[in-house]
């Protein structure tokens, strides 16, 4: 199996975590996700938007009374997210024999 | 660290963060130590009233019921809010949001049941004793909302759902035994001390039940309660 099949924009730990969380369940406020992973702004806002770029993850802004960011997993990131799983499994088990 | 080192704590991190995400906890330990509290000072209230006005009706006995679901849900609302404050997340919640429509279907049936025995005069006809009744019907009901959140409940939840199921259809199957024994005393009730003392025993006492072993376990798992 091939090491360069794991995608490198998931496989960055902070990036995987906000996968995993967007994958368990759609439509994330951006202060749940913090609150969640207990990252700092600045760098839960890059991890989002290097995922945004690499068109994993969607958002929507809303301002009712005052701004609130709400992000969920394309299909693609799911795509990509479910063949990482795949992929890792596969190293695991065949690490193991 | 090696490759597959790095694999295995990837994996690692996505299982606990799914079981974190997927799990939500819709009553808070302090909120049953609340509605636990609030059944005993009910059953209080109405052995009370029955002694010193020998009267307390099955409406009495409703709106005292009604009187203590609407207090331990605000409670547990209030304190459901003020840990969202704490933590930074939104409210209600996603998983809150989740819990609530798993629990909604339920919860209509119990408030159709309750008002069909309560305000139509056949249904008090028929089922005589309608306020005995009414404790395993709201029984019933309220443990299929708990399981109605199973799939994303901690075990302490499912387990509570499935004891108030269970009870409610241990009790249906009591009733005409109870009622047996307590119509040789007094064939015409009241019985409302009696579904109060089910409610105090059943609603009340679970919760307190809940409430003390989800604090213990959390205690050593070193979590707040």
């Amino acid at each position: 199996m091939d090491f360069d099949q794991i995608d490198k924009v998931i496989h960055e730990k902070g990036r995987l975590a906000i996968m995993t969380m967007l994958a368990t369940r759609s439509g994330w406020p951006f202060q749940d996700l913090k609150a969640e992973l207990n990252m700092s702004d600045g760098n839960l806002v890059s991890h989002l938007r290097t995922l945004h770029e690499a068109g994993y993850v969607a958002y929507t802004k809303d301002i009712p009374d005052r701004p609130k960011t709400t992000y969920n997993i394309t299909p693609k990131g799911r795509a990509a997210f479910t063949q990482y799983l795949n992929l890792l499994e596969g190293l695991i088990r065949q690490a193991r024999g | 660290m090696s490759f597959n080192q790095s694999a295995e704590e990837n994996l690692r991190i996505i299982r606990s963060l799914m079981e974190r995400t997927t799990t939500y906890r819709s009553i808070s330990v302090p909120s049953a130590a609340w509605a636990g509290g609030l059944s005993v000072v009910a059953l209080l209230i109405n052995l009370t009233i029955l002694s010193l006005h020998h009267l307390f009706s099955p409406k009495d006995f409703l709106f005292l019921w009604l009187g203590v679901l609407a207090v331990a849900a605000s409670a547990n609302t209030i304190l459901l809010y003020r840990d969202s404050l704490r933590t930074g997340c939104s409210f209600p919640s996603p998983a809150m949001l989740s819990a609530l429509r798993g629990m909604i279907p339920a919860f209509f049936a119990a408030g159709i049941f309750t008002g069909l025995f309560t305000f139509q005069e056949i249904y008090s006809k028929v089922l005589y004793h309608w306020d005995v009744i009414e404790v395993p019907v709201w029984m019933l009901f309220y443990g299929l909302a708990l399981l109605g959140t199973q799939y994303f409940a901690p075990r302490s939840i499912v387990i509570m759902g499935w004891a108030f199921l269970i009870s409610a259809l241990v009790l249906v199957t009591m009733l005409p035994t109870l009622n047996f024994f307590l119509a040789g005393k007094n064939p015409s009730g009241p019985y409302e001390w009696l579904a109060s003392v089910l409610m105090a025993s059943t609603f009340g006492g679970f919760h307190l039940i809940y409430s003390v072993a989800v604090h213990i376990s959390l205690r050593r798992q070193g979590g707040t309660p």
